[in-house]
């Protein structure tokens, strides 16, 4: 980045990192990876309480795309997640990071979907509540979705036993 | 701070900060420029999508801008854009005559020159004139088109052949690609595919500690892959009861070793799988895309894309033609032609049973009905005729049948070493063609064979039935495919009514009486599942003896009606048969065409009156209800506990509660408990008397529905009854002689539904015929039962509505709307004869009755600008709405003669005042032509002020285009007040 004007995405995210350690929300840390790149995001997500990933926490990196706030970024666990709107290679799935021309499931409407508007904390926000309340229309995890709605027990164990193996158990 | 919402910057003065929208708090301001960024990225139109605000952006002006623009510039900028709309519309029509011309005409046209080749080959000679085309669209078109047999006709015919031709080769790419999509959302297919690619991997497994011990020359060197399998299996088994110790660490090695083999396996696979699905979206997006599909098209791009898509398009089709259908068909037709040849023995062979089983019909049903007809002793002497359509479509059935068996012979005897992805391939393509074939013989085949089978049950109505079979007959075989659309068309509509029927009966019945109809609307059922789940073997018998239960009802339920309505009235006061002057051949053309089309219109118009849903239901409910009531069935169909109809011979059974049970407890339902639900027998012997009785009658419920087969395909699976709970079942009653009354039932309500829908049928066309005989023999030359009953049926329904309110006021109201909606008609009617009709006819010559066709294109028209919300009539529009806003009923009668009083003036006026101008100029012409004339003169004349404000407007519109064309030089955002 020496020698370059810092493009508006970079001006954005340092300006939103400023804002997260001035403010930051209860049970998430994030920071960029690297001071010279703000395009690369690490995060650590807590389990919600009352939920099966309590006591759980949960690397995640976020990947910001250069054109950043125009499209959204992408929100991946670098751990085990076993969860109905997670894919199994641990991309997440939620509304907000979809951009508004693209619908994989074709029932989110154009004010769900990513907006400049959002920002680092408020994505991180509504995957905390995702993992507390998993999204039954759109699968990522089919199996997942499966489990979630007909064996409650057997997917809460599944999840505990992901939640011992984030945290190396 | 105030920062902008999209960037987080701050005001600079270079860049101030907007507040454009509704929005507030930290997302109040904004950019100009970030915000146009954002409305162009995400293509939504300039709104904000948070609070849905339109952005307002007004254009800057360059200051040099003249007043007026030059007229010079106008011209000049006008001359461009005429010249530029002209050349996209040259386009297009060159687009379109390339795809819908020329494009049919050399499809359809190499599509017969293949074919022709085949024939050259494979057919006697004597027979290969008669077969110059595969009559493929041919048989669709109304005989019309083939008449006149001219040039124009001939290229229009086989435009319209390639046409179908291609749209059937888009439906054959299409289907399958959807039926794909469905197929691998199903979750019991996904895991069909995962186990084929463990079976593999566990292969490899194998196969790789075989050859690590043929390395290390140990002791399973000469073993085999599916030892070394077994071995592995029962290896895992012997591993938990720790033997073998030595062996153990050994293989352990092995296994870990493998195990990483294994994941590096899977990942890659999945990889792939990825890649594959990218790859695969990719094109689908791009297909999907309009921008690519209008390129192609040739829409758009350079112009000589359009050849290369066009030779890509000839290329798929030819390939298409010679892979589907051409070279099946020459397949089978050498195979036929070689059994035409060699077998001469097969025709006497068929002529002699045709004869023994014609002999034994004529024998039991006399020969009126069979009789020993030209038409049937040539139809013998040729078993085979491969002139026909059918047997063209045979032919290429034997085609694919000869390859595919070829196809399984090769897998069956050199069993090839497929990869996975092969081996899934085919599992797919398996399931594909298997949902297909079960699709398509539930929602083609199956309508088809019940249009057929009510087209034969009805035919008594309509004169004798033994003449009307081979006139029929003769026809089908003439027009194929318009019959096989037609009675399509009939058997969904007849299945949709059925399907219909039995929702009401549910929905007054008490629920779980139909528990072994399956409800469509039951959430957990799910058919692409289903279908490929149970085996062929079971589905095809499960749709044979639902057809068989179809065509037993049909044929009792209706066939016996008719017949006994033919036996009854056809000798008396002339009420059969039904003249209904139905010539298949010409159907898409033919009166019954229109009528029926008009029918459905106003029927749609009728029934938004009268709520024919509510009166067949409380109809339904009332005779059920009567008839449960004589019964004493009332507890056992409503749940409904009359003490007057216990009986202390009748007994208490448990019967499903609700219409999702599960099928598999069937066998447990129906066993005889007291009130309190103690049952009588103990409950572990499997077979009572009671349970024998109330399964025999569940067959005879069942009957006349499609699912009952469920039953017997439940309980033949041989699989364990899984036992009642109490929410499974209610305690209800049932009378001694249980099985008759339910007979009894069946009878009444199939007695009253002959006897509505004949009164249905019967009332409108008596009607007609009435009126037809009274008053308008002289208006009409010809008048079949079709105009009978299209005239017939609003009168008939009027009268209903009359009828049935009680109000004196409303049924007055009624009268008055009537009249007016028939001064209206003739109005309507007067106008379209002398705007229309009488010019047309100048051209072409009608021997049609000219009232006539006047009241049917008036009544076209008004039901026309009844249902076409772009067609607002200026006055009459929304007067007419504000008549009838609330229905017939509480029609607002100030608006009502508001608008009888207009459109009575308006047509006065549109009809009557040409006609005096027309007189008065005859007094100086001197020639009858000016009557006819003036019609259309002062139509066009009274149009051209409306054509010059049009064109007025669009004059400005696009001055102020100009404008912003040539002199914007920026937009200002506006903030919001």
């Amino acid at each position: 980045m020496s020698g370059k004007r810092p493009s508006v995405a970079q001006k954005r995210l340092m300006k939103e990192y400023k804002q997260f350690i001035s403010d930051p929300p209860q049970g998430i840390s994030a920071g960029p990876a690297d001071e010279d790149n703000f395009l690369l995001w690490e995060c650590l997500i807590q389990g919600p309480d009352d939920t099966p990933y309590e006591g759980g926490l949960f690397p995640a990196t976020l990947k910001f795309p250069q054109d950043y706030p125009l499209s959204p970024p992408v929100m991946k666990f670098t751990c085990e997640m076993y969860h109905p709107n997670i894919y199994k290679d641990g991309t997440v799935c939620i509304s907000i990071l979809h951009a508004p021309g693209d619908d994989p499931n074709m029932y989110e409407s154009a004010s769900e979907r990513w907006s400049p508007i959002q920002s680092v904390d408020k994505i991180l926000l509504s995957v905390m509540s995702m993992l507390a309340e998993p999204n039954d229309e759109s699968g990522a995890n089919i199996d997942a979705s499966k489990m979630w709605r007909d064996d409650q027990e057997q997917f809460v164990k599944i999840v505990r036993g992901t939640v011992r193996k984030a945290l190396g158990l | 701070m105030e920062t902008c919402r999209i960037c987080r910057c701050e005001e600079t003065p270079e860049e101030p900060l907007f507040y454009p929208c509704k929005c507030s708090g930290s997302i109040k301001y904004v950019h100009q420029g970030c915000l146009q960024e954002w409305l162009t990225t995400s293509k939504k139109g300039q709104v904000c999508e948070l609070c849905n605000t339109k952005f307002l952006f007004t254009k800057i002006y360059s200051p040099d801008m003249p007043r007026d623009i030059p007229l010079g510039l106008f011209s000049h900028q006008l001359s461009i854009s005429v010249l530029k709309s002209t050349k996209t519309w040259l386009r297009y029509f060159l687009v379109a005559c390339k795809w819908l011309i020329l494009f049919p005409i050399i499809t359809s046209g190499f599509f017969f020159k293949i074919f022709k080749f085949t024939h050259q080959l494979f057919i006697e000679e004597s027979l290969v004139d008669n077969i110059s085309t595969f009559p493929l669209g041919r048989a669709l078109l109304p005989q019309f088109f083939f008449t006149d047999g001219g040039l124009y006709s001939g290229l229009f015919v086989m435009t319209f052949e390639g046409l179908v031709i291609t749209s059937a080769y888009l439906l054959t790419v299409i289907v399958p690609f959807f039926v794909r999509e469905w197929v691998l959302n199903c979750f019991a297919f996904r895991q069909e595919l995962d186990r084929i690619q463990e079976e593999d991997i566990k292969q490899r497994h194998a196969q790789a500690v075989v050859d690590v011990m043929r390395r290390i020359g140990g002791e399973g060197a000469n073993e085999d892959v599916e030892n070394v399998i077994d071995a592995l299996n029962q290896f895992q088994q012997d591993q938990r009861n720790n033997v073998q110790h030595d062996r153990q660490v050994l293989e352990e090695m092995r296994r870990m070793q493998d195990q990483i083999n294994r994941l590096e396996d899977q990942r890659e696979q999945q990889a792939r799988a990825a890649r594959r699905d990218d790859d695969e979206l990719a094109a689908l997006d791009a297909a999907a895309e309009d921008n690519t599909l209008m390129a192609f098209l040739g829409f758009t791009g350079p112009l000589k894309a359009l050849w290369q898509a066009t030779f890509t398009a000839y290329t798929l089709y030819f390939g298409f033609t010679v892979i589907l259908l051409f070279s099946p068909y020459t397949i089978g037709r050498a195979t036929m032609f070689t059994i035409e040849k060699n077998v001469d023995t097969i025709n006497y062979c068929i002529d002699a049973i045709q004869g023994i089983i014609m002999k034994f019909l004529r024998g039991v049903f006399g020969s009126t009905w069979f009789p020993i007809s030209d038409e049937l002793t040539s139809y013998n002497t040729k078993f085979y005729n491969p002139t026909t359509f059918g047997a063209h479509a045979f032919e290429v059935l034997v085609g694919y049948t000869f390859v595919a068996s070829l196809v399984y012979l090769y897998m069956k005897i050199s069993k090839p070493k497929l990869s996975v992805d092969a081996k899934q391939l085919l599992k797919l393509l398996e399931a594909i063609v298997k949902v297909i074939t079960m699709f398509g013989v539930e929602l083609l085949v199956f309508p088809f064979c019940c249009g057929l089978l009510l087209h034969v049950s009805i035919l008594p109505l309509f004169g004798n039935f033994s003449d009307l079979w081979w006139e029929r007959l003769a026809q089908f075989s003439m027009f194929p495919l318009t019959n096989i659309v037609l009675h399509w068309v009939i058997g969904t509509f007849y299945m949709i009514q059925f399907a219909m029927f039995v929702s009401m009966c549910r929905g007054q019945m008490r629920p779980g009486v139909l528990y072994f109809v399956r409800n469509p609307n039951d959430p957990s059922y799910q058919p692409v599942q289903e279908v490929l789940e149970k085996s062929m073997y079971f589905q095809f018998k499960r749709i044979i003896i639902s057809g068989g239960m179809y065509a037993v009802f049909i044929g009792l339920c209706i066939g016996i009606v008719t017949f006994a309505y033919q036996k009854l009235l056809s000798d008396k006061a002339g009420l059969l048969p039904l003249s209904l002057d139905v010539a298949l051949g010409d159907f898409w053309l033919s009166k019954p065409f229109f009528h029926v089309g008009l029918h459905v219109c106003l029927s749609l118009w009728l029934s938004s009156q009268i709520d024919g849903k509510q009166v067949a239901n409380y109809t339904w409910t009332q005779i059920l209800k009567r008839t449960c009531a004589v019964l004493s069935l009332s507890s056992f169909i409503f749940n409904d506990d009359q003490n007057s109809e216990q009986d202390p011979k009748g007994s208490f059974v448990r019967a499903p509660c609700s219409d999702s049970v599960s099928l598999r407890k069937s066998k447990n339902f129906f066993v005889e408990v007291t009130k309190d639900d103690v049952p009588i027998i103990p409950e572990k012997i499997p077979r009572t008397e009671t349970n024998a009785e109330a399964d025999a009658d569940s067959g005879s419920i069942a009957s006349n529905t499609d699912t009952a087969t469920e039953t017997t395909g439940a309980t033949e699976n041989g699989e364990e009854v899984p036992p009642l709970t109490s929410s499974d079942y209610v305690v209800v009653y049932t009378p001694p002689r249980f099985q008759p009354r339910i007979l009894a039932l069946l009878c009444t309500i199939w007695i009253c539904g002959a006897l509505c829908i004949t009164g249905l049928v019967a009332a409108p066309i008596l009607t007609g015929r009435f009126l037809y005989s009274v008053i308008l023999n002289n208006l009409w030359s010809e008048f079949s039962d079709i105009e009978a009953f299209s005239i017939g049926a609003p009168i008939a329904a009027g009268f209903y509505l009359v009828a049935s309110t009680k109000s004196g006021a409303i049924a007055s109201r009624f009268v008055l709307v009537f009249l007016s909606g028939i001064a209206l008609l003739i109005a309507t009617s007067a106008a379209c004869e002398m705007y229309v009709l009488r010019v047309v006819d100048i051209f072409i010559d009608s021997d049609t009755s000219t009232v006539a066709r006047a009241i049917s294109m008036g009544f076209m028209v008004l039901v026309a600008a009844k249902y076409a919300p772009s067609l607002h009539v200026p006055v009459l529009g929304p007067l007419f709405t504000q008549t009838f806003q609330n229905g017939i009923r509480t029609c607002n009668l100030k608006a009502l003669s508001k608008l009888v009083i207009t459109s009575s003036a308006l047509s006065l006026l549109v009809v009557a005042l040409p006609a005096m101008i027309g007189l008065v100029l005859d007094g100086f012409f001197q020639t009858h032509f000016i009557h006819i004339a003036i019609y259309p003169v002062i139509l066009a004349l009274s149009i051209i002020p409306v054509v010059w404000g049009q064109v007025f407007q669009f004059l400005e519109l696009y001055e102020a285009q100009i404008r912003d064309k040539l002199y914007t030089t920026g937009e200002r955002l506006h903030n919001r007040e």
